[in-house]
């Protein structure tokens, strides 16, 4: 990893939003979503009962 | 499951959670359990990882090794992005906001359960603190009992008679040397006593009790705060820098106190050399410092400045 003076400030994923946004989900059957402030929720019941929980930025009004 | 005991002579509990013994150990990137599963692999019928998508922005799962588990705790996993290399400090800031937002939706969902009376989010960063892992991520643990670090700062707003981060705060501003970075809602600084060189803690100004306290707008300059801070330790020695991170919030166990602030511990005191824990620390609980918070405070101040 190069260090952090070498790469000062990020840069934003804003653009990133569409591609993920429309990503396919038919692996997971989503079993519930919810939007929580400005990002939504969606959660999964894995086969070894275990959790997943996958959150997303809310695409902004001004987007 | 975990067995949990309590040790008399200290007066503090112990967890034993053998199952992690096995646990995944500084995989190589292809095998790395949180990073995305490619689709052409999951098709091929390949070993998915932890996130069987092929992309994600976060997710947070209960973890395959948990230290704690319903109906005695939780314990949690929380990946900040779906690529392998990065950092808090690198993630892009709308993400970072993101996370703080996740942060809050954790606290506020396991606080909320009967068997959860602490809630611990943390960050272990680099192998010298033990992480196991290298992908950027965080752990969340839901204690079934008040351990005893919260229970340390209960003491203290009761030693100092109000909420003991807000006078500590307000001591540090009056102080101005160990302040390192500040913004309209929060500040960071080495504190007074720091036990590790480049100790620093990031306390919102305002009395928040926890994330579910807080606007929006100071989730997102708290978020702002950590990635400099991080990115700060990062540039002062030119290298990935190791810590603990730790989130304190309130209890979640009916206890009033508690204020909202972040905690780094990290090891190093020279980009070579690392502070151990050792006989005075472990032995009679006292920490010696081969450096001043005040001097290790204005070189952090001057890195988080070449990175901002």
């Amino acid at each position: 990893m190069a260090p952090a003076s070498a790469s000062p400030r990020p840069p934003s994923d804003q653009s990133d939003i569409g591609r993920r946004r429309g990503r396919k989900r038919e692996q997971l059957g989503a079993e519930q979503h919810e939007v929580y402030g400005p990002i939504d929720v969606e959660r999964h019941l894995r086969e070894d009962g275990r959790t997943l929980i996958l959150y997303a930025r809310r695409e902004r009004q001004d987007e | 499951m975990s067995e949990q005991r309590f040790d008399e002579l200290r007066g503090e509990e112990v967890v034993y959670a053998i199952h992690r013994q096995g646990r995944t150990f500084l995989p190589p990137e292809d095998h790395c359990p949180l990073c995305p599963t490619p689709a052409d692999l999951r098709s091929a019928g390949a070993v998915e990882t932890e996130i069987p998508l092929p992309a994600f922005e976060i997710a947070v799962f209960d973890n395959l090794y948990p230290t704690f588990r319903a109906p005695r705790g939780a314990a949690e996993v929380v990946v900040y992005t779906d690529s392998h290399h990065g950092s808090l400090g690198t993630l892009a800031p709308e993400r970072a906001e993101a996370l703080m937002w996740v942060w809050r939706h954790r606290y506020q969902e396991l606080g909320a359960r009967e068997d959860v009376r602490y809630v611990l989010i943390f960050e272990n960063r680099g192998v010298e603190v033990g992480a196991t892992l290298h992908h950027p991520h965080g752990q969340i643990y839901g204690y079934p009992f008040l351990p005893p670090v919260p229970k340390l700062e209960l003491a203290a707003d009761a030693r100092l008679h109000g909420c003991a981060p807000c006078e500590l705060l307000r001591r540090e501003l009056s102080d101005e040397r160990r302040i390192v970075h500040e913004n309209e809602s929060v500040a960071a600084y080495i504190p007074y006593a720091a036990r590790w060189p480049y100790e620093a803690h990031v306390v919102t100004r305002r009395h928040r009790p926890s994330l579910l306290d807080c606007e929006p707008a100071e989730l997102r300059l708290l978020a702002e705060g950590l990635q400099l801070l991080t990115r700060g330790y990062d540039a002062l020695f030119a290298r990935p820098f190791p810590y603990v991170m730790v989130v304190h919030q309130a209890p979640t166990d009916g206890h009033s106190g508690g204020h909202l602030h972040v905690e780094f511990y990290p090891p190093l005191r020279t980009a070579i050399k690392l502070k151990y824990p050792a006989g005075s620390e472990q032995g009679a609980g006292t920490f010696v410092g081969d450096t001043l918070p005040e001097d290790c405070a204005a070189a952090l101040r001057e890195a988080i400045a070449s990175v901002a």
